[in-house]
């Protein structure tokens, strides 16, 4: 048995789409009673019919309290009225219109959250689709349109019945009727479809009253496939929802602006299920608000905001007015602003919220933004005009929480806000408060903004316009809701994305067999010239080819007169040739697809002044290039590679500036930067660390630092990628931080130092290696997350590098660190250190490793100068001995997990002059000895002058990473364990 | 032929069996619910081009007369009206009885148990029963259909009118409906040679002759219910019930799953007394439904009761005596309970009716309202219309709403009573119906009363149909009826002190004045489709 009741006021047609449904029933064979109930009504009084109908015959008219399948309601209090009549997980279809014609009317705005208390429930302005489809009297229809989804009919059957129904009063008011049935069908799925995906109804509502009629008029109802595709996963977009977005841009573009106004802003993240915003109306310049819609306004009191292109910071223009809730008052507001500005767009009359506290951290901002280098990205922090003051002055991540939006969900970015001062305060953490919102509230808005970010802050091709910006700014809380008090938002287009490089060929950088070299001089010892000796030192002419007419060989090279006569497959070409000639070169190597990779050496294509037409012209060339499956490029602007296991090295470099580049044995490191000279920089004063490859990448017109990372990520040799980048190529940061999360997986390690964090710093970044400086903000907090060793200096950076690189091969079991040293100074440096959350974990002894200590130290007679404490202080008296038993003692400690040595080596017991050094009881001998009782993590501190780098130089042969001062040291260490204890656990 | 099934409201299946049966004439004046049976013939009529007479009369006791007089010609008739309406037309129904008929004449009487749109909900059975002939009570819509048919071969078997009662719910839904023959079809029946002359005029002697015909004829009467297929009875458990009308449709609702009970259906009057006697004597419980007054049951328990049985029913407490029989308290008086909800607080506020805004009633009771304002108790006696609403706010002009016609002979005996002012409204159509004889007394003997006619020019509250006596039609009778002081007024707000003034004058003056107010009801100008919007808003009445 069906059972749907029908309710609305006299005049509103209840009485025929009963007739409708009850004729479509009878057509489809059902057994059908309609019955009708007016009551003493003329028009404006209550009427309404319940329809029954089933496969059995039906004998009773009246549906029993508490059965109906469906109550249809055109008017709100008319569907309160029989919501009684409605079955447990029935479903109610109601407009949203109130026929004020009856005394004591409750607030409508009660009425329909009664009514949206029914889970399965549509709300619509039947009244504005009706006239939207043609006839404000068909809103009927609109209803009977949009309860068609809980009904078993085939929708078209349905309209062919409205169609009949209508037909007597000619063609035009049949159709549209028809059309009002789709407005109504449509709508409300649109409706249902948000509901379920936690969407406002208010901003549902608002929503659909946005739509275009030729979404609604949609002559083919959503298929259940099509509708499968509408209900989406909470942390993507509905189509619907996109839909709506693109014609709220499209509109905004169409009036040729780039900013969205206050109340589009409201209108898409309301949508989306973000925010509850204020009540607000946006009145278009010289209109008025008509009283109706001002009695919508809770309060006695409304602010009207101007919308102009020409006054963004409007309180301090006079742009903010607040108006008693009177016709007069508000009108004279919004004449008084329209004055202000008369090319202004209109004005927002919103509900005046008064905040539930006020004060430090009463506000909130979230917002989203496309960014060239990571995409989408959403911020979440304090708010109001605290906003920039805080996130100057407070420690990073403290005041702003900030993600790449591909690379987190909901549930992360709350994770990562609760870090903030503003979630102290908006969880009532503080002193004093309570909590303002709840964690719900926050992923709730999170997952929205995300879900647009994601979507509309990125390249969609020929989609544009994109989302440059959107952000509320502030939130304010009432009843632990979010409630926006002001938004803003940037259209813009979204730099275009890169087609992927294939990673087989980017492999052959790493390791290439067959080595080729365009642009050596037969003549003279230019770059081409130096980089083929280069090469000669590690690889039989054999093993290379010159590409150059005339000559049959140089060096012993034989030579080839053109790139297309190299034999297949030549792994690498190294072009040493001048800019002007590399568009020419690619075309060349794509043409002839004989070549998998290339080396780009020369720079003055595209990133000075000047030379833009040349790198638009080889950013052409690398482009068809990658259509036609040449090979990849590094470069241009670059030093190239030099590879231990590829054993080439393309820095031209003479051999006796930068000796041994390619010679002994590697460590676990890897090199990608963006800056040669600051690859060259490390090999030249880290020669000790002896990377596995090192890649200087420059402009990264093709392969970018990602791909170059993931070529080195996947060699069993590296362990630890250190990554200098200036800026990363248009969405290349993502694909960077994937990188990590990948190393991470695999148990590497990666180091980053991004420079291009200041204007200035973006400036003289552009100066070097183009204009691809980013945000450092951004890269930095994301790629911690990723599981990155972040540098925030030069120093910590190199630090970083050798520690790692020395302590990739050993097991680290976790962070508690044993200090020994012979300074006073150095222990109480080291245990500064020690302090707060992110400081140094020094190893906990109890009382029996105190006892064993103290008996070390009495057989070594110290027992009167040194307590059994950690940091151990071994005074100026300890000597190599003391060092010895105490760090093989402590090594042997299950609960050590590395050892800090200090040793001031200006000692006179201590054998640390450069003579001394290769004494058995030295330190580099007696430390290697160490590792025998525990391959542990030993790091030493030798902060002495140049008389000491000898022994400086001993220990980092031994493979200890040393440190110049215990602070830095304990510091270093202390990040370096507590990342390999936790980041990059597999 | 076309006979595919059709999904028609209970009214209009009892006019399409009426054209099936071959009907000459429909006859009626508009009330609810039974508006719809008369406007269903009249609309087949004209859509086929049938020539059946249509046109609506002035009230309902003229109707009964003309279809009377089309029996008396050997035709068809169907005579439809409102249950008090029929009161109306009491006199011309019961003693037609003792004519008797010569073509089928039924009288389909709409009763509104609930009072939706009237003011009794009295029982129209008991009429049949006091005229002592046959009624039938259809409990869906294909049995209004069905039973018209059976009515008119059984009037003309008898020879006596036949009842067709329908209640609000069965009138006023809509269902499946399997017609005999299709929609245009009327099956032209010859004309009856006329009948006896003596039989058809009731001076006493041959009253008291046909009356003994009508007693003779009551057994016969008893045996054809009995043997009603549609009088059905089963026996089963010890539990019994009596369904009348659409207190059927709750039994057959429930007896799939509730096997166990015994029944007794009721559809042709007088009641199956052998079959109900069966129940009765089978069972030890019997429940009683039925859609108005417990006119079986009362019947049945007689004086003294049914001795060892328990008897439930609208006199014994378990169903309400008024109203609509409720399912839900069926279901709890047979101790099945119904679904519930927890019983929400609403919200919802009674929607009263109102007047439609742009209505010239209420720039009328708008005038007369301050119009009379400076006089303590004026009378204030109103009729049957939409203008009954000027008994609320914000007019509060209307103190009295009886019977059709009941205003202006109200204020008459009011004004005798030593009331002053006195002052009336009646609507145009009304004032037609049962208006005009109060007037002539009021004016023959010189009544002090003022009489304002709300002439609108249509039936407004039952859907804008066709009204017999506006306009100038209207002054001319009013000349006619001796009226001298006649004022027309146009109810509109630019006139509201001008209408005010003249209405203060008229009271104050002695005698009969009588003030028009002219002005078209905002439904009647419009278009067709304004007819079918008015319908749904269907009106608190129009007849007596």
């Amino acid at each position: 048995m069906n059972q749907v009741v029908f309710a609305g006021v006299g005049g509103q047609g209840i009485l025929t789409i009963a007739k409708i449904l009850a004729q479509a029933a009878a057509h489809a064979g059902f057994h059908v009673k309609q019955a009708e109930v007016h009551g003493m009504s003329q028009r404006g009084g209550a009427v309404q019919a319940n329809v029954r109908f089933s496969r059995e015959p039906v004998h009773t008219e009246r549906i029993l309290t508490a059965t109906a399948d469906l109550v249809v309601a055109t008017e709100p209090l008319e569907g309160l009225r029989q919501l009684p009549m409605l079955r447990e997980a029935g479903a109610l279809v109601s407009g949203t219109n109130a026929v004020m014609n009856c005394t004591d009317y409750p607030p409508v705005e009660r009425v329909l959250n009664r009514l949206a208390e029914v889970e399965d429930h549509v709300l619509l302005d039947l009244e504005r689709l009706a006239r939207a489809a043609g006839s404000a009297r068909s809103l009927n229809v609109v209803a009977l349109g949009a309860a068609s989804w809980f009904l078993p009919f085939d929708p078209r059957d349905l309209e062919n019945e409205v169609e009949a129904s209508f037909r007597s009063k000619g063609p035009a008011v049949a159709a549209a009727n028809v059309r009002a049935f789709r407005f109504g069908r449509n709508a409300a799925s649109a409706y249902r479809d948000a509901m379920r995906r936690g969407s406002q109804r208010r901003a549902i509502q608002q929503w659909i009253e946005s739509l275009p009629p030729e979404h609604l008029a949609s002559e083919e109802p959503p298929s259940a496939a099509e509708l499968e595709h509408w209900v989406t996963d909470p942390d993507t977009l509905s189509g619907a929802e996109i839909h709506a977005f693109e014609q709220a841009l499209a509109e905004a573009h169409r009036q040729g602006r780039r900013r969205l106004l206050e109340h589009e802003v409201y209108a898409l993240v309301e949508l989306v299920g973000a925010i509850s915003a204020p009540v607000h109306r946006f009145i278009p310049a010289n209109d008025t608000l008509p009283p109706d819609e001002l009695a919508r306004f809770p309060g006695n009191r409304l602010v009207l905001k101007l919308a102009s292109e020409r006054i963004v910071h409007k309180s301090e223009a006079g742009g903010v007015v607040f108006a008693d809730k009177t016709p007069e008052s508000v009108a004279n507001a919004i004449r008084e602003l329209n004055r202000l500005d008369p090319g202004c767009y209109g004005v927002l009359a919103v509900e005046y919220v008064e905040p539930e506290y006020r004060g430090f951290g009463s506000e909130l901002f979230v917002g989203i933004r496309a960014t060239r280098e990571f995409g989408p990205v959403i911020a979440a922090g304090l708010g109001g005009v605290e906003t920039e003051y805080l996130a100057s002055r407070m420690r990073p991540g403290s005041a702003v929480a900030h993600a790449v939006a591909t690379e987190t969900d909901a549930e992360g970015f709350l994770r990562l806000f609760q870090n903030t001062a503003a979630y102290d305060v908006l969880a009532g953490r503080t002193r004093g408060h309570h909590r303002l919102v709840s964690d719900a509230e926050l992923l709730r808005c999170f997952r929205a903004f995300l879900a647009i970010a994601r979507h509309f802050c990125v390249d969609r091709g020929e989609a544009a316009p994109d989302i440059g910006e959107l952000e509320v700014n502030p939130f304010a809380f009432r009843h632990h809701r979010l409630v926006p008090l002001d938004g803003r938002g940037l259209m813009r287009t979204a730099p275009s994305k890169r087609a992927d490089r294939p990673l087989e060929k980017v492999r052959r950088l790493v390791e290439p067999r067959r080595i080729a070299i365009v642009g050596v001089s037969s003549k003279s010892v230019n770059y081409g010239r130096i980089i083929l000796r280069n090469l000669l030192r590690r690889r039989s002419p054999e093993e290379l080819l010159v590409v150059k007419r005339n000559e049959e060989q140089i060096d012993g090279v034989r030579c080839v007169p053109e790139i297309r006569d190299l034999p297949v497959p030549t792994d690498l070409l190294v072009v040493a040739a001048p800019g002007t000639s590399l568009p020419d070169i690619v075309e060349q190597c794509a043409e002839a697809r004989n070549v998998e990779a290339g080396i780009l050496i020369s720079g003055g294509v595209g990133e000075s002044e000047g030379s833009q037409e040349l790198g638009a012209k080889l950013q052409e060339a690398l482009r068809r290039c990658r259509e036609a499956d040449g090979p990849v490029f590094v470069g241009p602007n670059c030093m190239g590679i030099v590879s231990r296991i590829g054993r080439y090295d393309t820095f031209f470099i003479p051999e006796e500036r930068l000796p041994g580049t390619l010679d002994g044995e590697s460590t676990g490191l890897g090199i990608v930067s963006q800056s040669g000279a600051f690859v060259v920089g490390r090999l030249s004063k880290l020669a000790h660390l002896r990377p596995v490859a090192a890649f200087s990448i420059g402009n990264q017109m093709d392969v970018t630092v990602s791909d170059a990372m993931a070529a080195l990520i996947e060699r069993p040799e590296v362990r630890t990628i250190a990554v200098y980048v200036e800026g990363f190529s248009n969405y290349d940061g993502v694909a960077f931080l994937r990188t990590v999360e990948a190393a991470r997986r695999l148990g590497k390690s990666v180091i980053l130092y991004k420079a291009g964090r200041t204007d200035a710093g973006q400036t003289a970044a552009a100066g070097h290696t183009a204009s691809l400086a980013g945000d450092y903000d951004v890269c930095v907090a994301a790629a911690a997350r990723s599981g990155a060793l972040v540098a925030g200096t030069f120093d910590e950076f190199e630090m970083l590098m050798e520690t790692a690189a020395f302590f990739d091969s050993l097991a680290v079991r976790g962070e508690s660190v044993f200090a020994l040293t012979n300074a006073g100074m150095e222990a109480v440096a080291i245990a500064d250190q020690a302090q707060g959350r992110e400081g140094l974990r020094l190893a906990e002894l109890n009382d029996g490793d105190r006892a064993e200590l103290r008996r070390i130290l009495e057989d070594l007679g110290l027992d009167r100068l040194a307590t059994p404490r950690n940091p151990l202080d071994l005074t100026p008296m300890g000597d190599e001995l003391a060092y010895d038993t105490v760090a093989k003692w402590a090594l042997s400690k299950d609960c050590v997990d590395a050892l800090l040595v200090g040793c001031v080596p200006l000692a006179p017991n201590l054998r640390t002059l450069p003579e001394r050094l290769q004494d058995e009881e030295a330190f580099p001998n007696l430390a290697t000895g160490w590792l025998n009782v525990a391959a542990k993590p030993i790091a030493f501190v030798v902060d002495a002058g140049l008389r000491f780098d000898a022994l400086v130089d001993a220990l980092r042969q031994r493979g200890f990473p040393v440190f110049r001062t215990a602070d830095a040291a304990a510091r270093v260490v202390a990040r370096y364990l507590a990342h390999r204890t936790h980041a990059c656990r597999a | 032929m076309d006979t595919a099934e059709l999904l028609l409201l209970g009214d209009e299946a009892v006019g399409l069996g009426a054209i099936h049966a071959g009907i000459a004439g429909a006859f009626s004046y508009p009330g609810t619910p039974a508006t719809e049976i008369f406007e269903t013939v009249e609309r087949l009529a004209s859509a086929y081009s049938l020539p059946i007479w249509c046109r609506w009369s002035p009230n309902e006791k003229v109707a009964y007369e003309e279809a009377l007089g089309m029996s008396y010609a050997g035709r068809r008739a169907l005579v439809s009206m409102k249950h008090v309406g029929l009161n109306v037309a009491a006199d011309p129904f019961v003693n037609s009885a003792l004519t008797g008929v010569n073509g089928g004449l039924v009288l389909a009487c709409g009763d509104d148990p609930g009072m939706h749109s009237s003011q009794n909900e009295q029982d129209s059975r008991w009429l049949a029963e006091f005229a002592k002939v046959p009624c039938l009570e259809p409990a869906s819509q294909q049995e209004a259909y069905e039973l018209t048919l059976e009515a008119f071969e059984l009037s003309e078997r008898l020879g006596l009118p036949v009842m067709l009662r329908l209640t609000t719910r069965l009138a006023h839904t809509r269902s499946n409906v399997l017609p005999r023959l299709s929609l245009g079809e009327w099956p032209q029946a010859p004309a009856r040679p006329l009948p006896d002359p003596n039989d058809w005029t009731l001076v006493p002697t041959n009253a008291r002759r046909r009356f003994r015909r009508l007693l003779s004829l009551q057994p016969q009467l008893d045996a054809w219910s009995d043997a009603h297929a549609l009088n059905a009875l089963r026996l089963s458990g010890p539990r019994g019930i009596v369904a009348c009308g659409l207190g059927w449709n709750v039994v057959a609702e429930l007896l799939p799953e509730h096997p166990e009970f015994s029944w007794c259906r009721v559809v042709a009057y007088p009641p199956p007394i052998a079959k109900i006697r069966q129940l009765a004597d089978h069972c030890d419980e019997l429940l009683f439904l039925e859609e108005g007054y417990p006119w079986l049951e009362s019947r049945a328990l007689g004086l003294l009761g049914l001795r060892g049985k328990r008897v439930m029913g609208r006199t014994t407490g378990d169903l309400c005596a008024d109203g609509e029989l409720v399912p839900e308290q069926v279901l709890s008086a047979l101790g099945l309970g119904a679904p519930s909800r927890s019983a929400e607080a609403t919200e919802a506020v009674p929607r009263p009716p109102v007047l439609c805004r742009g209505c010239p009633h209420a720039d009328t009771f708008r005038a007369i309202a301050e119009a009379t304002a400076p006089f303590e108790s004026p009378g204030l006696f109103s009729d049957i219309g939409c203008y009954t609403l000027g008994a609320f706010p914000p007019y509060r002009a209307v103190k009295s709403c009886v019977d059709m016609g009941a205003s202006i002979a109200m204020a008459h005996g009011a004004a005798r009573g030593g009331l002053r002012p006195v002052l009336c409204t009646i609507g145009d159509s009304t004032f037609a119906h049962s208006g005009i004889g109060p007037l002539l007394s009021a004016i023959q003997t010189r009544a002090d009363i003022t009489v304002v006619i709300l002439d609108n020019g249509t039936v407004a509250m039952t859907g804008a149909q066709q009204t017999l006596l506006t306009g100038d039609a209207l002054l001319r009778l009013l000349h006619g009826l001796g009226a001298e002081d006649v004022t027309v007024i146009e109810p509109l707000p630019k006139n509201h002190s001008e209408n005010v003034r003249i209405l203060r004058e008229a009271l104050e003056r002695p005698g009969v004045s009588v003030i028009v107010a002219h002005r078209s009801c905002i439904h009647a100008k419009e278009p067709p489709c304004g007819r079918c919007t008015s319908r749904e808003a269907t009106p608190p009445e129009g007849s007596a």
